[in-house]
C-alpha cells in the first residue's frame, strides 16, 4: 500500500487531539477575582478521576472514521504484482555548436570543444545525438540516425566530428540556427511517437552568444516546441578589449565629414570608422595600411582613440601605390582579438568608358547635342565616361557594349551604321534615338523601322504649338525611378518648344508622354539591349531640358547607371555572403578573391562581417526572455522520478481506494451518530426518573 | 472588655451613605458606651510636669504645685498636648475585595472617618494621605473647622489606584511630620513585608507611635471558593488557576505566616497591630484604638509621669 499525498496521512494525528482534550480537564469558565495571588500556589489542571475515557467505543468509533477520513485524502493505491517501473528516460541531445568568424577569438574554441566533450560524456548509451554546426546557415554534422545506439559508437562518432571541426569565417545566425534545430526535433518526433514521456528531447548550444541584433525578433515570433528544453553553455571570454575597422564608402550619406574629401583626387584619403565594442577595457588603438605580408607601411600609421562601446570615424591617407595591384590591407592593432583586425579594399583600376554620338548635325555648337552632352558630368568613382561623336563617314567594326555603354543617335544616321547598331544592341548596348528638329523624319522613320522592329511605326511633326510639356512620366521606369520623390519629381517647368509624333511604335513602353498624349521618350528591348526614342531634342532651341538640372540624372538612368550603384571600390562583400556582384560565388575566408566577370576577372575584396566583430554576449535574461530557459544538465532522475509519479496517479486513479475509504467514513460516522444518540437516551432517562 | 450589645452592626453603618453622618454615628455610639467602660477616666488633657531647671521660662511654673511639694515643676502647654495623627488610608485594588454587601476599602475609609471624628472632637490635629502604588490625596494634620469636612470629602472620592506601596507614604510622613505623632496606618497589608518593616523601622525611629489596623475581608482568611476556579489578582491583573482542594492547606500556611511575621515585626517595633474583620464593629475597633493609646500614656507617664 502506497500513498500518493502522504502528507494527509498526517491528519490521523488529529485523532489524539479529542482525546487528549478528553483527558485535560476543561479550564474553568468562571474566573474569581480576589485580592492578592500572594498566598496561593498555582494548581495545574489534573487527570482527575472524572476526566477519564469513559466512552471508549464511541472514541474509537470517531477514530476510526477520522484514520479513513484521512487516509481517502492520502489517496492509497496498491502496487500490484503487474508493476511495470518505468524505464530510463533516452535522451535525443541535439548539439548546436557555433564555428561563426567570432568563435576564432582567443580561448573560445578550446572552451567549445570542452564543453562539447562535458555534453558527450555525459551521454548515456541508450541516448541519441545529433551535432550541427551554425555559421551563416545551419549544417548537419553527425545525424540522428548516422549514430546507431551502440555502446560507446555515437561517442566516439561525436568526438571525432568535435574534433575535425574548424571555425569559419562566416557570421553566425542564431535564430535561423535555432528554428532549423527545432524543425529537426519536431520532424524527429514525428517519425515516432511524440506521446511517448520517456524521451527527453533537449538542444544544447555552445556558442559565445554573440549579441546580433538581427534576427532574434524572428525568434520571438517563433513558437518553440514544448517538449524540447534548451540547453546553453556561454562561452566567455578572458581578454575582451575588441575593436574593429570598417571603410567608408564614398559616397555614405551618413558621412558627416564630406567636405574633408578631396572629390578632384579621390583615393588620397580614406575615411574608416573605427569601433570599440562595449566591454573593452582598452581605448587606443593604431591603424595603418600593411604590406602584403603584413609588415606596416609605417608612413599611414595612425593611432586611433575610441571609449569603449563608442565608435569613431577617423581620415587615413591611402598607401603609397606600389606594385600591390590594387591589393590594400587596412590593419587595426591594439586590442586583444586577432581575428578581425585587417579589412581587405581591392582598388579596381579606372575604367575609361565612353558615350559614342552618332550624327552629329553641323549646327553652332549651343544648338548640338553633343555639346551639352559633352557638359554633362556623367562621370563615377569607377569610370570616367567620355562623350565622342562618330566621325562622319567612319563607322567601327564592333562596339563594346563594356566600353561603349550608349550610343546616342541624332539627327542624322548613316545607313552603314544600322547592322552595327542592330549587333551592339544584340549585345546589351543602349541606343538613344533623338528626334529634335534637325531630324530627317523620314530617314529615321525607316531605320528606326528597320532597328527597332517596329514596321508599322511613323514619325511626323506634332501640331504647332506654343509649347509641350511631360505630363505622364512613369516613374517605376529605371531611368525616372531615382524622381520617384516628390522632392524631385515636378518637371513642370521644363517646356518643350517643339517634338514629333511617334505613332504605331509596336513594343515600345511609353517612359514619358507629353501633354498631347504623344510619346516623349519610349523604350523597347531589342536582344540584351534595348533602344529609346525621345522625341524632343534638349538643346536650348528644342526645349529646356537640357538646361533644366533633371538633365544629368535623366542621362545618367539612360546609361543604365544609378549613381548609388558604385560598388568597385570598397569593402562591401562580406565573407559567406554568396551574392557577390551577382554571381553566386561561396566564399569562405576573407582576402582578395578573383571574381569571374563577363569579360575578365574582378578582384573582389572579401572582409568579415562586422557583426561577427562585435564582442558582446547575449545575456541569459535576453534569452530567457525569448521563451527559453536554461537547464543546466540532463537530469535524467528528475524525469524518472516524475514519470513514476504520473504511473502511479494513473494506478490510483483506476484503483478508487479512496472512495471505498469515504463511504467506511461515512458509515463510521452513521455508526457513530446512532450509538452516540442510543448512549443520550441510556443517561438521559435515569436522569428524567 | 466592651458590652457588645450596645455595639451597631457594621452593616447597617454600611448603609448610611453619608461618610461624616457615619462616623459620628459610630463615635457617638462609642463615646455613650464608653461611659461604662472600666476605662473611664483618661483624658488628653493631661498636662505634664518637668522639673524646673535654669532658663525655663518662670511663667511655667506650677506654683500649686510647688506649693504642695516645695519642688519647682513646669507644666507643660495644653497645646503640646495635642496631639497630631495621620491616618493612612490604602486605596489599592486589593481593598476592592469585599464577600459582604461592602467591600474592605468602603470599611476601611469608614473606620478612618470615625477615627477622624473621634480624633477631631478630643481637638487633635488629624492629617490623611490615601495611598496606592503612589500619594494619592495629602492633608496635614491640622485642627481647624472645616478640617474634618476636608478629610471626609477626600475619603468620600472612589478608590483609583492598583498596587499596593506602602513605602512611599511612609517616608512622605516620615518626612514632613516634625513633630512626634500618631500614625495611624488602615490597609490589608496584602504586601511583602520587608519594605514594610524598614518603614516602620524609620517611623518609629522618627518618634512616632504607629497603630496598624489591617482591615481583612473573612473570606480572605481561607480560600473563597471550594470549586477549582481562575482566580485573577485584583491588583496585578494575573490570572491563576486553583485547585482549592490542592491550595487550600497551603494558602492558610502561608497566610498566616505572613501574618505572624507582621506581628513580629510590629512587636519588634513597639506597633500596636489589629486586625479588623470587615464583619466586626467599627467601635470595637475604635476602642482597640483607645485602649492602645491609653496603654501607651500609662506607659509613658510611668517611664516620665509627674508625680501626683
Amino acid at each position: 500500500m502506497s500513498f500518493l499525498a502522504p502528507l494527509y496521512v498526517l491528519g490521523a494525528l488529529g485523532i489524539g487531539l479529542p482525546i487528549l482534550f478528553h483527558l485535560i480537564r476543561r479550564q474553568p469558565k468562571s474566573t474569581r477575582s480576589f485580592s492578592s495571588l500572594m498566598f496561593m500556589t498555582p494548581s495545574p489542571p489534573a487527570v482527575t478521576k472524572k476526566s477519564r475515557l469513559e466512552q471508549w467505543p464511541l472514541l474509537l468509533i470517531r477514530a476510526l472514521a477520522l484514520i479513513a477520513i484521512a487516509a481517502a485524502f492520502a489517496r492509497p493505491f496498491v502496487r500490484s504484482t503487474a508493476f511495470v517501473p518505468p524505464e530510463q528516460p533516452t535522451r535525443t541531445v541535439f548539439m548546436l555548436i557555433d564555428t561563426s568568424a567570432s568563435m576564432r577569438r582567443d580561448g573560445l574554441w578550446e572552451q567549445m570543444q570542452r564543453a562539447a566533450s562535458d555534453v558527450i560524456a555525459s551521454l548515456e548509451p541508450s541516448d541519441r545525438v545529433a551535432i550541427a554546426t551554425f555559421d551563416d546557415v545551419m549544417s548537419m554534422r553527425l545525424d540522428f540516425d548516422a549514430a546507431p545506439a551502440s555502446e560507446g559508437n555515437a561517442k566516439t562518432a561525436a568526438t571525432a566530428i568535435i574534433d575535425e571541426l574548424k571555425p569559419t569565417w562566416k557570421p553566425g545566425r542564431f535564430a535561423p540556427a535555432m528554428m532549423a534545430a527545432a524543425d529537426t526535433m519536431s520532424n524527429l518526433d514525428a517519425d515516432e511517437d511524440a506521446s511517448n514521456p520517456s524521451k527527453v528531447r533537449t538542444v544544447v548550444v555552445i556558442s559565445d552568444m554573440q549579441d546580433s541584433e538581427s534576427g532574434l525578433s524572428e525568434l520571438q515570433s517563433f513558437a518553440w516546441p514544448k517538449d524540447v528544453s534548451v540547453q546553453w553553455r556561454s562561452l566567455q571570454l578572458a581578454l575582451k578589449t575588441n575593436a574593429f575597422a570598417t571603410l567608408l564608402n564614398r559616397d555614405d550619406a551618413s558621412a558627416d565629414d564630406e567636405a574633408a574629401i578631396d572629390k578632384t583626387s579621390p583615393g588620397d584619403e580614406r575615411r574608416v570608422r573605427v569601433v570599440n565594442s562595449a566591454d573593452s577595457t582598452r581605448s587606443l588603438f593604431d591603424l595603418y595600411w600593411s604590406e602584403v605580408d603584413g609588415t606596416p607601411i609605417a608612413s599611414t600609421r595612425i593611432s586611433v582613440q575610441v571609449a569603449p562601446g563608442d565608435q569613431r570615424v577617423v581620415s587615413i591617407a591611402d598607401p603609397p601605390q606600389n606594385n600591390n595591384d590594387g591589393r590594400m590591407r587596412l590593419v587595426l592593432a591594439g586590442d586583444d582579438q586577432d581575428f578581425d583586425n585587417v579589412r581587405y579594399l581591392a582598388r579596381q583600376p579606372r575604367q575609361e568608358t565612353q558615350v559614342m554620338i552618332i550624327g552629329e548635325s553641323e549646327n553652332t555648337p549651343r544648338e548640338s547635342l553633343g555639346y551639352y552632352l559633352q557638359l554633362a558630368p556623367l562621370d563615377h568613382a569607377g569610370s570616367a565616361v567620355k562623350v565622342v561623336s562618330a566621325e562622319r563617314g567612319r563607322t567601327a567594326l564592333a562596339l563594346s557594349v563594356r566600353d561603349t555603354p550608349m550610343i546616342v543617335v541624332t539627327a542624322q544616321c548613316e545607313p552603314n551604321w544600322l547592322p552595327i547598331l542592330g549587333s551592339y544592341l544584340n549585345e546589351g548596348g543602349r541606343v538613344l534615338w533623338v528626334l529634335d528638329a534637325s531630324t530627317d523624319l523620314l530617314a529615321s522613320q525607316s531605320q528606326l523601322r528597320t532597328l527597332a522592329q517596329s514596321p508599322e511605326m511613323t514619325i511626323a511633326e506634332a501640331d504647332k504649338r506654343d509649347y509641350a510639356m511631360w505630363s505622364r512620366i512613369d516613374f517605376r521606369h529605371p531611368v525616372f525611378r531615382p524622381f520617384d520623390d516628390p522632392l524631385f519629381n515636378d518637371f513642370s517647368k521644363i517646356k518643350f518648344w517643339s517634338h514629333r509624333k511617334v505613332e504605331n511604335a509596336d513594343g515600345f513602353e511609353a517612359v514619358v508622354r507629353f501633354d498631347d498624349g504623344s510619346l516623349a521618350i519610349a523604350g523597347k528591348p531589342i536582344g540584351k539591349g534595348s533602344v529609346f526614342v525621345m522625341t524632343s531634342g534638349w538643346q536650348p532651341t528644342n526645349s529646356q531640358l537640357a538646361l533644366s538640372t533633371k538633365f544629368v540624372p535623366l542621362l545618367i538612368g539612360l546609361l543604365g547607371q544609378s549613381s548609388a550603384d558604385d560598388e568597385r571600390m570598397d569593402d562591401r562583400w562580406y565573407v559567406g555572403r554568396a551574392d557577390l556582384n551577382g554571381t553566386e560565388q561561396p566564399i569562405d575566408a576573407p582576402g582578395f578573391h578573383d571574381v569571374p566577370v563577363e569579360d575578365g576577372v574582378l578582384l573582389a575584396a572579401v572582409n568579415l562581417d562586422p557583426v561577427e566583430s562585435r564582442g558582446e554576449s547575449m545575456t541569459d535574461e535576453a534569452l530567457e526572455q525569448l521563451g527559453f530557459r536554461n537547464i543546466v544538465g540532463v537530469d535524467v532522475q528528475s524525469v524518472l522520478t516524475q514519470r513514476r509519479l504520473q504511473y502511479d496517479v494513473e494506478l490510483e486513479s483506476s484503483q478508487r481506494v479512496w472512495q471505498w475509504l469515504m463511504v467506511a467514513a461515512l458509515g463510521f460516522l452513521a455508526v457513530e451518530s446512532i450509538y452516540g444518540g442510543l448512549l443520550n437516551r441510556v443517561t438521559r432517562r435515569p436522569a428524567g426518573e | 472588655m466592651t458590652d457588645t450589645t450596645t455595639q451597631v452592626d457594621p452593616a447597617a453603618i454600611m448603609r448610611i451613605k453619608d461618610l461624616p453622618l457615619r462616623a459620628r454615628g459610630v463615635v457617638e455610639g462609642f463615646l455613650s458606651g464608653l461611659h461604662r467602660s472600666p476605662y473611664h477616666g483618661f483624658s488628653v488633657e493631661f498636662s505634664e510636669y518637668r522639673p524646673y531647671s535654669v532658663g525655663d521660662d518662670p511663667r511655667g511654673l506650677d506654683w500649686k504645685l510647688y506649693a504642695r511639694s516645695d519642688r519647682y515643676y513646669v507644666k507643660r502647654f495644653e497645646d503640646e498636648t495635642n496631639r497630631r495623627c495621620h491616618l493612612i488610608v490604602d486605596q489599592s485594588k486589593s481593598m476592592g475585595y469585599g464577600s459582604l454587601a461592602y467591600t474592605k476599602a468602603e470599611y476601611a475609609r469608614t473606620l478612618a472617618a470615625t477615627i477622624a471624628y473621634y480624633l477631631s472632637l478630643q481637638r487633635d490635629g488629624v492629617g490623611l494621605i490615601t495611598f496606592a502604588e503612589t500619594i494619592d490625596q495629602v492633608l496635614p494634620a491640622k485642627h481647624r473647622p472645616g478640617h474634618l469636612r476636608q478629610i471626609m470629602a477626600a475619603l468620600s472620592r472612589p478608590m483609583s489606584g492598583s498596587t499596593t506601596t506602602l513605602r512611599a507614604p511612609l517616608e512622605h510622613i516620615a518626612q514632613i511630620a516634625s513633630r512626634r505623632g500618631l500614625v495611624i496606618i488602615v490597609s490589608d497589608l496584602l504586601v511583602p513585608l520587608d519594605d514594610v518593616a524598614q518603614s516602620l523601622s524609620l517611623l518609629r525611629a522618627r518618634g512616632h507611635e504607629v497603630i496598624i489596623l489591617r482591615t481583612l475581608d473573612p473570606a480572605e482568611l481561607r480560600l473563597p471558593s471550594d470549586a477549582p476556579e481562575l482566580i485573577v489578582d485584583m491588583e496585578t491583573g494575573k490570572e491563576m488557576y486553583v485547585d482549592p482542594r490542592q491550595a487550600a492547606q497551603a494558602y492558610a500556611e502561608r497566610f498566616s505566616a505572613h501574618r505572624d511575621s507582621l506581628k513580629q515585626i510590629c512587636d519588634s517595633r513597639g506597633i500596636d497591630f489589629f486586625e479588623v474583620m470587615t464583619d466586626r464593629p467599627l467601635e470595637a475597633s475604635l476602642f482597640d484604638l483607645v485602649a492602645a493609646q491609653t496603654r501607651h500614656r500609662r506607659a509613658s507617664s510611668s517611664r516620665g509621669g509627674a508625680p501626683r
